[in-house]
């Protein structure tokens, strides 16, 4: 059985006034417990108590009840940030360095050695695809640019478990695609992540496992594929077929008891056409892009 | 000129100081630890409130000790970098600016010039170091909380005490490297500013009263003139010092058997003058020991002052008196002496007064200058290690020991007399009678027969205190219905001068140590304040320190009128604040309680701020005294004590605070 590294128990945030009055329940007694190498997602619309869980794991705010823990530990021992890696909900990052300085100061705080940090740093901005810019103050970074740099701090230090608030956020598709891919690779290397987003599409790609919070309750947890399974339908798909060959099926179905809800072709998702647009208009510069229609229709 | 130096010797401040440190220190945070309970434990219940406390008192005393200078360098390089990415260097800009443009409001006829740059110079520093100093500070750590860029800090292996120091180090290290070269531009330009030199346009011209000598004055530079007196007996060429300072001067014959002057550049202007301060006493118009002069009615009691033509005198012992203590072979004694007259005096010179060295254990005197007074200036007597009485023209007196020298009073000094007919000094108590061996010489040797190896005294507590090498200077006024004012520091023994340079760099080390005081005020307030009241509250601790003699007094219970209760007890029944309250004894003691609670806050928020003006030293180098090394350690000492709690209790402050929040 995997390890658990990520534990909340009877985790609970009440937000209080200047005069210790109650002001907004933030989060009811959470019970988590998140495995080693997997992909958690947490779930919720805004103001569901995503953020506030993740900040109460990271020490940013102060339980009213409860333990939030890592590895086993709470945020009062700082030791257990060395295995740790944080992209807050919008990178909170030095606007006056630039992005080589950025990872270099982070690199620090780990008591990285400099040759080691230089080395990783490269690495990292040839991951989130900077190196062309790393000399330039993230002032003059786009949104995206500086989600980036935010993602290779929160990696510099190699960490076991990395924590993700909305990692799509301000991304491009195509930023967004490879955010998620980084996350897979992630998990590829058997590091522990937990992400919280609102786009349920993300969490769908790339989470094992998920929890939905409503008002600061936990309403659901468990792995992707059982919790989207919808059990008492049946999806078959196959290449294009001749109208007769449907009428058929039809047939077929309603001989066994079933109904046809649906017959027509597979809609493909905005982000792939997208993505297929970008990737032929590289190909073939200064030529209209077919992306609509080169899936066949 | 003089300044009012009374540092102890750190050995003897150090331990008494440390010990009040740490009760205090003690104090404060105990004080800290039951208010965090009183307040968690309404909330969470006295149990709990306690449990909580002794774990934030456990984690605090490890954090605080347990950091890593590594991060705390990380910490203050990205402080350090994001000050200079803003720009910040721009405040040297404008120093040079208001340097480059001084002379043109600095008043050029100042017969002090040196010191009206030093002052200036020292004070444009500091203005401009404490401002940028309370607003980098104010600035930094609510900006952090701001734009949330402490988030990825603190989720770090960070901890709070190394944010605390890092954002210190790194103000630290901005204002160091910004000193350095105010510093030095700073030195540059008061030295540079007062390079002049004269000419003789005029030549010299034949004195009227006396044919050896000639005079002449120099060409007017700087708002100033010397006047030349040559002396061609002897061709000796004497130059009158003025606006502080002297110029060498030599003598060239030319040709046409002219005589041409070439002054050097100023010298004397800029010095640091190395002084010993002896302890003060005096006697009364009958010759008998007294434990301050008469009030001339002066509202300041700073100086006490003697009467002219009587048996008073002031009278400084001077320990430690050794070889060690002469420049050019000579005790060199500097006093400045305030004068009050009663009636205007002989016109054509000022008052005159004398001035004795005396060994305070045989009772040997020696007249060694009668002199005029220098209002507002500085008389120097010179007492050379051999004395030749004739040659110096000094006068052999004895005084009297008194062997019945009560307690409380200067035992070697009780009842001392110099015996007087007509004004003028007379004879002395026959040989016999005194035991200075051999009055009738004409030689002495200062060491030998002045220098007492050992002199005890009473305090005013009528403790024995023991001396070691030690002499007694007299001063006396010599004008009836004439005074002469003095206080301690108005005396005292010139040793061999310090560099100027190194002085002032001993000053700038004084603007460093508020400097770092402001900088630990700033980042403590930035943990829990926001920056628009951040600066505010830096600025008040700021002001509250250089008025800290206006608030210790404040705490003290002796204010005329009372404190706030009992003032607004007159305000309301129109009482003089001169007279005692006519209040029954409740009213009265109500009165009394409150106002002592107001004085022990008073007292309490006193202590919580350092003397920002004992820091501040710039003073002693304009008006060219040394800076001594004593000063300067407990300065360091000083920084520290206040740092080290400060620290703690910013760490405090935000590990209690929510950084989300």
């Amino acid at each position: 059985m995997a390890e658990v590294v990520v534990e909340t128990r009877n985790l609970t945030k009440i937000y209080r006034d200047f005069w210790g009055r109650r002001k907004v329940h933030a989060l009811k007694s959470l019970d988590l417990e998140i495995n080693q190498g997997e992909i958690f997602g947490l779930l919720g619309p805004n103001g569901s108590g995503k953020t506030t869980t993740i900040k109460l794991l990271l020490g940013l705010l102060f339980p009213s009840e409860g333990e939030a823990l890592i590895f086993g530990k709470n945020a009062s021992d700082v030791r257990r940030n060395e295995r740790i890696g944080y992209l807050p909900e919008e990178s909170y990052l030095y606007k006056f360095l630039n992005a080589e300085e950025t990872l270099d100061f982070y690199g620090k705080l780990f008591h990285i050695p400099a040759a080691v940090r230089r080395q990783r740093a490269n690495d990292l901005l040839e991951i989130v695809g900077l190196t062309y810019a790393k000399k330039r103050q993230l002032k003059e970074y786009s949104k995206g640019m500086v989600r980036r740099v935010g993602l290779a701090q929160a990696l510099i230090n190699d960490p076991d478990v990395v924590i993700l608030d909305e990692p799509t956020s301000g991304l491009d598709p195509i930023g967004t695609r490879d955010m998620k891919d980084m996350i897979l690779d992630l998990k590829k290397q058997g590091k522990t992540v937990l992400m919280c987003s609102h786009l349920l599409a993300d969490v769908q790609d790339v989470c094992d496992r998920i929890g939905i919070l409503f008002q600061g309750e936990l309403k659901e947890i468990g792995r992707v594929d059982s919790l989207l399974t919808v059990k008492d339908t049946t999806e078959i798909q196959t290449s294009t077929l001749p109208d007769a060959a449907i009428e058929e099926i039809r047939g077929v179905v309603q001989k066994y008891g079933g109904e046809v809800k649906s017959v027509g072709n597979t809609r493909t998702t905005l982000e792939d056409l997208f993505l297929r647009i970008v990737e032929e208009s590289k190909q073939h510069p200064g030529r209209r892009a077919h992306g609509g229609e080169s899936n066949g229709n | 000129m003089v300044i009012e130096e009374n540092v102890p010797s750190i050995f003897q401040w150090f331990p008494k100081a440390a010990l009040d440190w740490a009760i205090l220190v003690l104090v404060f945070f105990l004080l800290l630890g039951f208010l965090g309970m009183l307040f968690s434990g309404l909330r969470l219940g006295p149990a709990n409130a306690f449990k909580l406390v002794l774990k934030t008192a456990g984690q605090t005393l490890r954090d605080v000790f347990s950091v890593s200078f590594k991060t705390v360098w990380a910490l203050a390089s990205l402080t350090f970098k994001e000050a200079i990415r803003r720009k910040i260097v721009i405040v040297f800009i404008i120093f040079v600016l208001i340097v480059l443009f001084a002379g043109m409001f600095l008043d050029p006829t100042s017969p002090h010039p040196a010191q009206l740059y030093v002052d200036f110079i020292f004070g444009s520093t500091a203005y401009l170091t404490i401002i940028l100093m309370i607003l980098l500070t104010a600035f930094s750590l609510p900006a952090d909380f701001k734009n949330k860029t402490i988030h990825t800090v603190v989720t770090k292996p960070v901890l709070i005490s190394e944010i605390i120091l890092g954002r210190v180090l790194g103000f630290v290290l901005l204002g160091t490297m910004l000193l350095v070269p105010m510093g030095l531009v700073s030195y540059g330009f008061v030295i540079r500013s007062q390079a002049h030199t004269h000419t003789v346009p005029d030549g010299l011209t034949q004195d009227k009263t006396n044919p050896a000598l000639e005079r002449g004055v120099t060409s007017n530079e700087r708002e100033h003139r010397h006047e030349i007196v040559f002396d061609k007996e002897n061709q000796v060429v004497h130059l009158t010092p003025t606006h502080d300072h002297t110029h060498e001067i030599s003598v060239r014959e030319g040709k046409d058997g002219e005589r041409h002057f070439t002054l050097s550049q100023p010298i004397d202007m800029y010095k640091a003058r190395v002084v010993q301060y002896g302890e003060i006493g005096y006697l009364d118009q009958k010759g008998i020991v007294s434990s301050k002069g008469v009030n001339v009615g002066d509202e300041w009691e700073y100086r006490s002052f003697i009467a002219g033509n009587t048996d008073a005198a002031f009278i400084w012992q001077f320990e430690n008196i050794t070889p060690a203590s002469l420049v050019d072979d000579a005790l060199q004694f500097e006093f400045t002496q305030e004068v009050f007259r009663t009636h205007k005096g002989v016109i054509s010179r000022q008052i005159i007064g004398a001035f004795y060295i005396r060994n305070p254990e045989t009772g040997l005197m020696l007249e060694v200058e009668i002199f005029q007074s220098k209002e507002g200036g500085t008389s120097v007597f010179r007492v050379p290690r051999t004395i030749n009485i004739s040659a110096d023209k000094m006068n052999l007196k004895s005084s009297q020991r008194n062997p019945n020298g009560t307690s409380g009073s200067r035992a070697s000094a009780v009842s001392v007399q110099i015996a007087r007919q007509g004004g003028e000094l007379q004879s002395y108590p026959p040989e016999d009678k005194l035991n200075i061996g051999g009055a009738n010489r004409a030689e002495f040797d200062l060491f030998k027969d002045f220098v007492a190896p050992q002199s005890s005294m009473f305090d005013e507590k009528g403790r024995e205190i023991v001396r070691q090498n030690v002499i007694e200077v007299w001063v006396k006024c010599l004008e009836r219905g004439q005074y002469f004012g003095a206080a301690k520091p108005d005396m005292y023994l010139r040793r061999a001068d310090a560099s100027f340079a190194w002085n002032f760099f001993k000053g700038y080390v004084g603007i460093w140590f508020q400097m770092v005081m402001i900088s630990m005020y700033g980042v403590i307030f930035s943990t829990f304040l926001s920056t628009p009241v951040t600066v505010l509250a830096t600025f008040f601790v700021t002001l509250g320190g250089y008025f800290h003699k206006f608030v210790a007094a404040m705490g003290t219970q002796n204010i005329e009128g009372g404190g706030p209760f009992e003032a607004a007890i007159r305000l309301f029944r129109q009482d003089n604040m001169t007279i005692d309250l006519d209040m029954n004894a409740g009213e009265n003691i109500l009165a009394k309680m409150f106002d002592t609670v107001f004085h022990t806050f008073i007292r309490f928020l006193g202590n919580l701020v350092p003397a920002f003006d004992s820091f501040d030293t710039s003073a002693y180098v304009a008006q060219g005294f040394n800076i001594s090394f004593n000063t300067v350690l407990i300065n360091l000492c000083t920084v520290l004590g206040y740092a080290i709690p400060l620290y703690v209790l910013g760490y405090i402050c935000l590990k209690m605070r929510e950084i989300e929040q």
